[in-house]
């Protein structure tokens, strides 16, 4: 009896132990195959119903299929690229009316791709842009009792990089020309996304759609934007969004027509309508998207200290054992710890294109001959060829990217937002 | 003889200025405040009825057919909205059951309901108010088998095994204890078990002709 009793024990001791080795080994089992080291910018479009959310997804996206100019080019999976082309098409055909709006059920999320191709012609990915596309309503909308859309999209909001607001170009008309339903509308949109954006710590990047139909309040673009900039600037929450952020991150004012100033008029009723032989020629569509990232290590640089990061550069400087590779490694690491929640969701697998960033578009950095980080670069040019070539080709995407900014402020001073007006 | 089953119309359709929302629900949702997940169920389609399994938040588990029609003159003197963009309305039912292949008429029927509807939230789109849907009865073929159990998840088996093997060793502890213990007096009597009978779970009828929606 007692050698039975002692089995039972033994073999319910080696069964227990043998379960707890299972389950230690189970939680311990090597991780799936290592997290894809591209990062993904999350990016969200506030905007009201019929702002031209949809229209300026999918003109984006046409228009930077192709480099046309540009170091980079966008992909996105294959169905969301027959998705977009839809769009695109039946916007662009004049027979037609403009596509009808997008209900809460479609909201979805779009992943860009940034391509870009080495001088030896090999293609290398440098970052993913994730950009959510919904339903305008959800903004202004109360929702119905059991519908989780809203909640989802304020979820989306709080954990984005960066923000799009979207300022119906159509609106901004109808108040130039005195009209109250333009007012009352642009208002309620206005107070929307303000109350959103008040919270967020992100970049925030205000977008005029349909500015063809604004071509002719002024007689240049910059006097037009001023124009709007100052209408804009007139509405107090607005200008405390603006005074709220501005010193601490960057708040643009870019103008776009994802049509362009050849496709459509404002008819006799009010309406927007395609012109019978209208041509498309998008205007500043890309500026957007190619803003998010310099906006956002913009805003780690104001937030930095010069002193610390210097520190962290001569530290990274002497660790010569890392290798140059390891060493943009670890600035960026240093950058993604300091960054906070700028950055905070990109994770520590960023650290290589953080790295690169911070060598390419942080100001203690750019184009400084002899200081840590250009003797860095140099010894870059002495590692494996393809590493190399993948780092220079993603510091030419990201110099590109600072470069159109550049461009567009030189063009358009008061495309960027500050509380002194 | 087998009831027939029943269908509950719905439409979500943005107006003129107003986006999209759910203008038409089935009247026990509407009453229990369960009709939000439609916005997320239903989407625009491509010419074909969609037919989706759905859950409410309150746990009901439905089916949801839904197809899209575009609005004509013939349907209301407005097909345009403010931006110039055709109206579409998200139309179509709900069933306790599982649909087959919906019937074209039930679609019909529901389109009517809708369309109607419709023309109510034209009339005062600044103050839209959630219509209750009543019942009809379906042509579909549906499926009468109860819904299969949510699976298990997966995580849950080294609990499990653990659990298991701890009761185990918890016996062969016991048995260890009896074993060791010394002889005890006489046991005395064993207390009578006493059971204490609950309202039985009902399930929550539905209402009309319909069929009945369970909670879980």
């Amino acid at each position: 009896m007692m050698g039975l009793v002692f089995a039972s024990i033994a073999l319910a001791v080696a069964l227990l132990a043998v379960a707890i080795w299972s389950s230690r080994r189970r939680s311990a089992a090597p991780a799936p195959p290592a997290a894809d080291p591209v990062p993904t910018f999350k990016v969200v479009a506030l905007g009201s119903r019929g702002s031209g959310k949809t229209l300026l997804l999918a003109s984006m996206y046409h228009q930077m299929q192709t480099p046309s100019g540009r170091s980079y080019f966008l992909t996105a999976p294959y169905e969301q690229v027959v998705l977009l082309n839809q769009w695109f098409t039946e916007v662009a055909d004049t027979s037609k009316a403009w596509p009808a709006g997008t209900s809460v059920g479609e909201t979805r999320e779009f992943v860009f791709t940034v391509r870009t191709r080495a001088s030896s012609g090999s293609l290398h990915t440098v970052m993913n842009i994730g950009y959510l596309e919904y339903a305008g309503g959800l903004l202004t909308d109360a929702q119905a009792p059991g519908s989780t859309a809203q909640a989802e999209l304020l979820g989306r909001i709080d954990s984005a990089h960066a923000l799009i607001g979207i300022i119906d170009g159509y609106r901004v008309r109808q108040c130039l020309d005195g009209h109250h339903e333009g007012q009352m509308r642009l208002q309620q949109s206005l107070t929307a996304m303000i109350n959103l954006m008040m919270l967020v710590s992100c970049p925030i990047t205000f977008v005029i759609t349909k500015w063809d139909i604004l071509r002719d309040i002024d007689v240049d673009e910059e006097s037009r934007l001023s124009r709007v900039r100052k209408y804009l600037m007139s509405n107090n929450g607005f200008r405390d969004l603006v005074q709220a952020h501005s010193p601490h991150r960057v708040v643009r004012l870019i103008p776009v027509s994802a049509v362009g100033p050849d496709f459509a008029e404002l008819a006799d009723d009010g309406r927007i309508a395609k012109l019978p032989d209208g041509e498309m020629h998008p205007t500043n569509v890309d500026t957007p998207l190619s803003a998010v990232v310099p906006d956002v290590f913009e805003q780690i640089e104001r937030a930095l200290d010069k002193a610390t990061l210097r520190a962290a550069l001569d530290q990274v400087r002497r660790q010569t054992r890392l290798g140059p590779v390891g060493a943009l490694a670890e600035l960026g690491t240093f950058v993604l710890g300091a960054a906070g929640k700028a950055l905070g969701p990109l994770g520590g697998q960023a650290a290589g294109f953080v790295g690169d960033a911070a060598m390419e578009l942080l100001g203690t950095g750019r184009g400084r001959d002899g200081d840590p980080l250009s003797k860095l670069d140099r010894r870059l040019g002495e590692v494996d060829r393809t590493i190399e070539e993948f780092h220079l080709a993603r510091r030419k995407v990201l110099r590109d990217f600072q470069s159109r900014i550049d461009v567009l402020e030189g063009r358009l001073p008061s495309s960027r937002l500050s509380g002194e007006d | 003889m087998t009831p027939q089953p029943a269908g509950w119309p719905f439409l979500i359709a943005a107006g003129r200025h107003r986006d999209y929302s759910i203008l038409l629900a089935p009247d026990f949702l509407v009453e229990d405040l369960d009709y939000g997940f439609l916005d997320g169920t239903v989407k625009p389609g491509n010419g074909r009825p969609s037919v989706v399994d759905a859950r409410t938040r309150a746990g009901r588990q439905l089916t949801v057919v839904s197809a899209t029609h575009t609005l004509t003159p013939a349907d209301a003197p407005a097909t345009h909205d403010e931006h110039g963009r055709p109206m579409r309305l998200l139309y179509g039912f709900v069933c306790g059951e599982r649909i087959v292949e919906p019937d074209p008429v039930d679609l019909a029927a529901a389109l009517a309901v809708a369309l109607d509807a419709y023309r109510r939230f034209l009339d005062n789109e600044d103050s839209p108010m959630v219509m209750a849907g009543q019942p009809f009865a379906l042509r579909s073929a549906v499926i009468r088998a109860p819904r299969a159990a949510a699976q298990p998840r997966r995580g849950s088996r080294a609990g499990v095994s653990i659990a298991g093997t701890a009761a185990a060793v918890a016996l062969a502890v016991l048995a260890l204890v009896l074993w060791l213990r010394p002889q005890a007096e006489a046991p005395g009597p064993c207390p009578s078990p006493t059971v204490t009978a609950g309202p039985a779970a009902v399930a929550n009828p539905g209402r009309g002709n319909g069929t009945p929606c369970r909670a879980p």
